[in-house]
């Protein structure tokens, strides 16, 4: 006889073969997969009349061997459209040329601080500010999910969503909890953890 | 045949969506039952992280009547627009190809 727990430990090895199957895809992309396989298969086995060992393992075999969403997801990232290429591109060339007009202006400054025979001791601090962009976290507690995520994606944040019970009150679908918490800062990108109660919290 | 194969699955994407919002499961469910189209579920769902961030569907949340809130996927304008351009260049290709291999048959 499998109870539940052998059956969500089945799940859940299959679960980390693909999140080791899909290591060479960016944090954020890999985050993403995994969470929307992690849905699939709940809605999967919610279909079930009984939650047998057979049931579950056919479920899996539909969702596929880890290593063919690992290639479809690969595959997707070496032929991104046209669009984004150049998109991508003109970032890269904005970049260059940001960091060329920093060089510029600081040769300058340099230049006229040597003239003037003072030290220069303050080129790290000015390179070290243009390497990452720190951001203030918004509060999204209480926020549905589709609200969270604009306002996140406004901020330049990422986010993921855990399923959980927490003693918060709030209905299944809106933020409980955070982290980062709101006000702190945190690099740009970040990937925002938001909590949301599941259907039924005991 | 594989290269076509993954150009086409994605139009069929935004063809289920056309008429209805649809969340991942039931969307990769669709395609699957299809047959022949998909090698498995879990493979749609690198496919749907692109057009999103394509700007061809994007997603909200809904709840669900049991278990937690999903993932829907919408059609977008641009999306709307991929489809019905693709839906015309598929007809002369289909067209086109089924002429020459009928001759080829005879």
């Amino acid at each position: 006889m499998t109870t539940n727990s052998d059956l969500d430990q089945i799940v859940d090895q299959y679960l980390n073969r693909l999140e080791m199957a899909l290591g060479d895809l960016p944090s954020e992309r890999r985050q993403q997969l995994i969470e929307s396989i992690t849905d699939h298969i709940s809605e999967a086995r919610a279909t079930l009349s009984a939650n047998s060992e057979v049931a579950v393992r056919d479920i899996l075999d539909r969702v596929g061997q880890p290593a063919d969403i690992a290639a479809e997801a690969l595959a997707d990232q070496t032929t991104s459209s046209p669009l984004r290429a150049s998109s991508t591109r003109r970032k890269v060339v904005a970049a260059v040329v940001i960091i060329f007009i920093v060089f510029l202006v600081f040769g300058t400054f340099l230049a006229t601080r040597i003239n003037n025979g003072a030290p220069s001791t303050t080129i790290n601090v000015t390179t070290s500010t243009v390497t990452s962009v720190a951001r203030v976290v918004p509060n999204v507690i209480g926020m549905s999910l589709n609200s969270a995520e604009n306002a996140l994606q406004q901020a330049q944040f990422a986010y993921m969503i855990v399923f959980a019970c927490t003693g918060s009150r709030v209905q299944s679908g809106d933020v409980a909890a955070q982290t980062p918490s709101a006000g702190s800062s945190a690099a740009e990108g970040t990937s925002v953890r938001l909590v949301t109660p599941p259907k039924s919290c005991p | 045949m594989s290269q076509m194969r993954r150009g086409a699955i994605e139009y069929c994407v935004l063809a289920l969506l056309r008429d209805r919002d649809m969340y991942g499961f039931e969307l990769t469910r669709a395609l699957s039952t299809a047959g022949g189209l998909v090698a498995s579920e879990g493979t749609v769902y690198p496919l749907l992280t692109r057009i999103r961030q394509d700007g061809l569907v994007e997603t909200f949340w809904e709840p669900s009547p049991q278990g937690p809130p999903r993932r829907y996927y919408r059609l977008t304008n641009d999306g709307r627009l991929a489809l019905e351009t693709f839906r015309t260049q598929w007809r002369q290709f289909r067209d086109t190809v089924d002429t020459i291999m009928k001759g080829s048959d005879e």
